[in-house]
């Protein structure tokens, strides 16, 4: 361990000495004498030749521009400074003192890059940009390589926060955008995909097919959403058809081994049994007397047997095992004056690390625009996505967990036993991968298609009508011989299946207007319209009379919980937004929304969201152009109103509730009213925010940043209220309520080294958010059931709080709480030495303080290097891993190997084993602080000689591993997934080495 | 010279590829070795015994030990002369098996001790202990379904114990818990790790109890007065245990189903069984102690109610009260002791003996 310990240290304190040199960057002056010859080549950061990039002598005009090679040869009087520059690159300079020959690395400058932003029915330059939106590109979420791209916005965009459920491949994700505003509805931000609005996630989506992702933060942005708007809006745009000519063809592959990294450490794990049995010895003295260790169910005499002879068996790194993840994705794209096209397709697959856990993804992607001429534009687009997820059986990992070394999954004949431990009940991990089978498969498309035309110069009308369909199938298979079923009841056959549709209907129209050189003005108008439908089915066989897995539901001896269900529901919008540009520096946006949702009823259903936003460029004014440190500052100020659409459907009715009653041997079904009462004066829960932004720029763009300070209320929150059984009802929805978030956003770009052949630039991100419950029912008072309190966050943790361990000098004070040495000692706020529910306490909330990415790239010569860091600091979470392997005692089962109080360690952390100490759950209280490096990538570029020979014109090799350190007290596996279902979504956390390519012929 | 510029690359390339394989590679590695194991206890204890069997003396009348007690020993020393023989073997690999036979030598000795013959006549004042442990001696109350109480009831009773006076997981005193069927049922005052606890069976939905416990009185030899008051009427603190008329815990029903509704408490409806030291159902739950006094309220009482209570007796004529024993003198007939209200009899079973005072 120390090994790993001092290579852990090294290899921080090579990264903190790389991130101090970031801002060390020093001005040179400069002297101009005779002339002298400079040739060079400019290249990207993969190596191909930038044609058209613009070398100048500083303060002059005379420069020249690169050929078709990316080369220039140029007259520079010496000691004058050559500045290199290209669109959407980073430039350079260069002092020169003499002839020289340049090899330049333009490097992409990520700000720069994302100059057009997606802003909802248009784009927008980010100089002109009034809202608070980040932008993400393909790029990176290929060389991020995860499987689920919604983990990547993780640390690379400020205010986006994204919780994994678990580390199984295919696993689900949630995403919140500056965070919780709704407590009893979703508040899971609106995806659009091409053009249609969903909740449907990213988990289907090839990250090769992603143009950009941009997310739309602050109510003014996601105002033009409206309804919809209040979680935020993420903008997803796949590789679409362009105007480009000629034909490409892009490849990307990549090939990685997974094996588990941080396994907890369990007692008497690698090899190290003696230490479980010192431990068992330990745990049944305390909890049972010494007598008890001469019962026959202390050990068994297999697991004597096995002591006796050092058989010890490691179920954690038994049943895990090294995994593969295969990506491969190629598109083409290409086009002339009339007609452009792409068409690309992916294939995924990724297998976990515990019995058949496995993920596998096919899309498609086509794009087709043609041009009838200046005024008449059409075109389609798809993306398809066919995904299967494996997600392996439930309980074998925590099986795992709990079954001691002393215990092995075989029999005298090498076969695998189903009862393992026969003084306890859990079964062998090994035959529940096998009979315990839980699948999905899913199909996600969407189609649209467009015509455009431009009217006049600067008008233009566009309809788009998108069509996007849906399926999700889940079936399980539980065999007689698993946990649930323990060898005893009948297997069990289970299937759910859903469809959705939802078709848009856009019609925009589009104006733009440019008066002299002062005034511009965007607009656009939206009619919208838009249907959803949803429909499913569901059944469950007990009984089945042969391994037919969840196929063969009617041989069952019994069929129940079959169920269906259809519902629609539909939204009408009409919108309108104006950006207007003065002078190039002062800006103004404006939007409203007016929208009607079939989820509420009478005039409730149609509200009015308007948004206004302000744009200032100070640089551009006079007194600011002899600040030569500064070469960009924007200030935004913004005010929006958005609303909540994610409700459910019904929430307006008061439905009849089914009840099923037995006459003699028949069933009969009755109805009654169902005790939810439906409100339909019901709104929309509307979330208005005001946003601050600077946007800035320093040293030539060398240090570039943005940061956004906001507050946004969420008013008129849905709430299902107990109303104490008043007319057969038990409860009533109700807009009351009322929460707020407040926040910090910062991201911040620097080139930190820019020379011939090397090149270091960071990117990092800040976010920090405050929530809290402002109102619930207006009578000032807590709902201390549901643990809401009035001026804390929506999710608290409220609970004892935990000092520690009654250690032997304190035995007089323990006694007291009626407590004994070496048990958990927890605060007693009233003093009453009775610890009740009156000594609970607000400790924590499940939401980090802070969170920050960082990434590091180098580029020297042809190779490139990045590492990315991620850290997300604060937060209090349950945990059930921690609570079942910490707190539990039972006699038979395995436990983490903590510092637990013995009378010769005094610890202060964990209770004695087995002393029956009380208020144990304190203990699943754990924070959520790690820093993680997240990947770490080395790539080579081949030159243009080796390219030409083997006829590409572009070959990047890279390796790369995934999760490589983390830094954390948790004592799982993962903290990202801390509080993972344990029996359903338990995981081992990978690590991945991977080998790719990427290539362009 | 470009060959080697591009076998240079590789060669660097290759060098970051095993290092990031050595992120992977560091695993820590520990391993106990076995342990020496002592046997030194199993000598003591077998000299003890020798000299035990060959000083006490043997036979039916007071002041002697009963023949079948001797016997119990003689099984008992061959049983260590087993584990010496194993020990000297090298049989045992952790010293906890050396232990084992040495815990059985002392119980052995221990009961073998208990077994000294004294007879007190029928009113002798004296106090009562049952040698509960591994289910040698029990108190059966009787079968009574209002034993099992409602949503109001409280326990009261005298204990007494010396150390080590329970093993084996749950040590029980006074019960009519049940968990052989679902839901549980039924009440238990009993003892875990290191807490005195009530237990109460709690339903509809299965697996459900409601407990709580802290920690039992460590004053050995001396006499405790012990209450468990259940009341279902309150919003918070329904259960509630007394030590010497002091609030020992008061617990608030925090028990619910799968849904989340709370749960009431379940009576004993099956065997309608009181039993102390040692559980009606489960009787590997036992303990050994004294018992001087208890009694069975069908209603809740107050702490008030409970310090009257502990300072006073019984007539059994009391309202409420649902039985009540004294055990401080020696009855006429071990096997049909009757309450204080006549409506009840006791009958104490296996180990157990009335010590004069």
């Amino acid at each position: 361990m120390k090994k790993c310990n001092s290579l852990y240290k090294r290899v921080i304190s090579l990264m903190v000495i790389l991130t101090c040199c970031v801002y060390s960057i020093q001005v040179i002056a400069q002297n101009q004498t005779e002339k002298v010859v400079v040739v060079g080549k400019v290249a990207d950061a993969d190596m191909l030749p930038i044609v058209g990039a613009n070398v100048v002598i500083e303060s002059t005009s005379i420069g020249v521009i690169t050929d078709i090679d990316g080369n220039f040869k140029i007259d520079v009087p010496k000691n004058s400074v050559l500045s290199i520059s290209f669109i959407g690159y980073v430039t350079q300079k260069f002092k020169i003192s003499g002839p020289d020959n340049l090899d330049v690395i333009l490097v992409s400058d990520m700000s720069e890059l994302d100059d057009v932003v997606v802003i909802g029915y248009g784009t927008v330059k980010k100089k002109d940009l009034t809202g608070s939106i980040e932008s993400l590109s393909g790029d990176l979420l290929v060389k991020s390589n995860n499987t689920n791209i919604t983990e990547t916005l993780n640390g690379n965009v400020s205010g986006v926060l994204v919780t994994k459920s678990s580390n199984r491949p295919g696993a689900d994700m949630s995403m919140q955008i500056r965070g919780v505003n709704s407590i009893n509805s979703s508040n899971e931000p609106l995806y659009v995909i091409n053009g249609v609005p969903s909740y449907s996630g990213m988990k289907h989506l090839n990250a090769s097919d992603i143009e950009s992702i941009d997310v739309l933060k602050d109510a003014s942005s996601a105002a033009i959403y409206g309804s919809r708007g209040a979680n935020g809006v993420v903008i997803i745009t796949t590789k679409g058809a362009s105007k480009k000519k000629g034909f490409s063809i892009d490849y990307t592959g990549s090939f990685g081994v997974k094996t588990p990294t941080r396994i907890p450490d369990m007692i008497g794990n690698k090899g190290n049994g003696l230490e479980y049995v010192d431990y068992r010895v330990a745990l049944w003295k305390k909890k049972y007397g010494d007598a008890s260790l001469s019962r026959p169910d202390f050990l068994t005499a297999d697991e004597k047997r096995r002591i006796r002879n050092g058989e010890y068996y490691d179920w954690l790194r038994e049943i895990s095992d090294q995994s593969y993840v295969t990506n491969h994705s190629i598109s083409t794209a290409g086009g002339n004056e009339t007609t452009s096209y792409s068409f690309g397709i992916g294939y995924l697959n990724d297998e976990g690390m515990i019995g058949k856990e496995e993920f596998t993804r096919y899309t498609a992607n086509v794009g087709l625009e043609h041009r009838f001429n200046d005024k008449i534009t059409t075109g389609i687009s798809s993306y398809i996505s066919d995904h299967k997820t494996n997600h392996g059986s439930q309980d074998a990992l925590l099986n795992a967990y709990f079954l001691p070394p002393i215990v092995s999954p075989y029999n005298d004949n090498g076969n695998y036993e189903f009862i393992v431990q026969p003084t306890s009940s859990k079964i062998n991990p090994f035959i529940q991968n096998e009979n315990n089978i839980r699948e999905s498969k899913a199909f996600y498309s969407n189609f649209s298609g467009f015509l455009e035309l431009k009217l006049i110069e600067g008008l233009s009308l566009k309809s788009q009508v998108a069509y996007q369909f849906d399926t999700d199938l889940y079936g399980e298979w539980i065999g007689k011989y698993t946990q649930q079923k323990g060898g005893v009841n009948p297997s069990e056959a289970y299937r759910r299946e859903g469809r959705n549709t939802n078709v848009v209907w856009d019609n925009i129209v589009s104006y733009h207007k440019e008066i002299n050189e002062n005034h511009k003005v965007d607009a656009i108008g939206l009619f919208n319209m838009q249907k959803d439908t949803h429909q499913g089915s569901a059944m469950r066989g007990i009984g089945l009379p042969y391994k037919s897995d969840w196929h063969a539901i009617q041989t069952a001896d019994e069929i129940t919980d079959v169920s269906s269900y259809y519902w629609e529901s539909s939204m009408t919008s009409y919108m309108g937004r104006v950006n207007y540009t003065l002078m190039d520096k002062y800006m103004m946006t404006l939007t409203g929304r007016y929208d009607g949702t079939s989820r509420l009823k009478g005039d409730k259903r149609w509200g009015f969201l308007p948004a206004a936003a302000l744009g200032w460029q100070i640089k551009k004014e006079g007194f600011m152009q002899g600040v030569e440190a500064i070469n960009k500052l924007k200030f935004r100020l913004s005010y929006g109103k958005t609303g909540n659409n994610n409700l459910n459907h019904n929430i307006t009715l008061t439905e009849l509730g089914l009840s099923r009653y037995t006459f003699g041997s028949n069933g009969v079904n009755g109805f009654g009213i169902s005790n939810v009462l439906g409100n339909e004066d019901l709104e929309w829960e509307m979330t208005s925010e005001y946003n601050f932004g600077l946007d800035f720029g320093l040293f030539n763009n060398r240090i570039e940043g943005t940061v956004d300070v906001y507050t946004r209320e969420t008013d008129g929150l849905i709430f299902n209220r107990a109303v104490g059984s008043v007319n057969g009802f038990n409860s009533v929805y109700q807009n009351i309520g009322k929460t707020s978030n407040k926040g910090i956003e910062l991201t911040l770009n620097t080139v930190n080294i820019s020379q011939t052949n090397f090149y270091w630039k960071t990117n990092f991100t800040f976010s920090l958010n405050r929530n809290k419950i402002e109102e619930l029912y207006g009578d000032n008072k807590d709902d201390l059931g549901n643990r809401w309190f009035i001026g804390e966050p929506v999710n608290v943790i409220y609970d004892l709080k935990y000092l520690g361990i009654w250690q032997a000098d304190e035995e007089e004070e323990a006694g007291k709480f009626g407590q004994s040495v070496g048990h958990i000692k927890v605060e007693d706020v009233n003093g009453d030495y009775n610890l009740d529910q009156q000594d609970f306490q607000i400790l924590g909330t499940p939401s980090p303080d802070w969170t920050a990415g960082m990434v590091n790239s180098f580029v020297y010569k042809q190779f490139d290097f990045s590492f990315d860091i991620y850290a997300r600091v604060g937060g209090l979470y349950n945990d059930s891993f921690t609570y079942m392997f910490t707190a539990w005692d039972n006699e038979h089962w395995n436990k983490a190997d903590v510092n637990y109080w013995t009378v010769e360690n005094g610890s202060n952390e964990y209770q004695q084993v087995g002393a029956q100490s009380y208020h144990t759950q304190v203990l699943s209280k754990v924070s959520g602080t790690f820093v993680k490096v997240r990947n770490i990538t080395f790539g080579y570029a081949l030159g243009k000689s080796v390219l030409s020979k083997i006829g590409l014109s572009k070959l990047r090799l890279y390796s790369q591993v995934q999760n490589p350190f983390t830094f954390t007290d948790f004592i799982g596996s993962d903290p990202e997934t801390i509080g993972e279902n344990v029996n359903t979504q338990l995981s081992l956390y990978p690590m991945t080495f991977t080998f790719g390519i990427n290539a362009n012929f | 010279m470009k060959k080697d510029v591009l076998k240079k690359k590789i060669l660097v390339f290759c060098s970051l590829l095993f290092f990031m394989g050595l992120l992977h590679s560091c695993e820590e590695n520990k391993t106990l070795q076995s342990r020496e194991v002592s046997l030194d206890c199993l000598y003591s204890n077998y000299e003890s015994m020798l000299t035990l069997q060959d000083t006490a003396k043997i036979g039916e009348s007071d002041g002697t030990f009963p023949r079948e007690n001797a016997e119990l020993l003689q099984i008992a020393i061959e049983e260590i002369e087993l584990g010496v023989s194993k020990g000297l073997a090298g049989q045992f690999t952790l010293q906890y098996e050396a232990d084992n036979f040495c815990i059985s030598a002392e119980k052995a000795i221990a009961e073998f001790l208990n077994s000294y013959q004294e007879t007190l006549a029928p009113g002798t004042p004296a106090e009562l202990i049952v040698y509960g442990i591994d289910g040698k001696g029990r108190i059966e109350f009787g079968s009574d379904p209002a034993f099992g109480g409602s949503d109001a009831f409280a326990v009261e009773a005298w204990i007494k114990y010396d150390e080590n006076f329970y093993e084996s997981g749950i040590g029980d005193f006074i019960a009519t818990f049940d968990n052989s069927t679902q839901p549980h049922e039924g009440w238990m005052i009993n003892f875990m790790g290191d807490n005195m606890r009530s237990t109460i069976g709690m339903g509809p939905q299965e697996g459900r109890v409601l407990e709580w416990g802290n920690k039992y009185p460590t004053n050995y030899g001396e006499w405790n007065h012990i209450a468990m008051v259940y009341d279902a009427s309150l919003s918070e603190g329904q259960l509630k245990m007394y030590l010497n008329g002091e609030i020992f815990f008061s617990k608030t029903n925090d028990i619910v189903d799968n849904a989340g509704v709370v749960q009431s408490y379940q009576p004993n409806t099956k065997n309608f069984n009181m039993w102390a030291f040692q559980e009606p159902t489960d009787q590997a739950r036992c303990m050994t102690g004294y018992i001087r006094k208890f009694r069975f309220w069908n209603v809740a009482k107050t702490q008030s109610d409970i310090n009257t209570l502990m300072n006073s007796d019984v007539t059994g004529s009391e309202s409420d009260l649902e039985c009540a024993w004294d055990f401080t003198m020696v009855p006429e007939n071990d096997e049909a002791i009757a309450d204080k209200t006549g409506e009840h009899t006791a009958k104490i079973v296996g180990n157990y003996k009335w010590i004069s005072l």
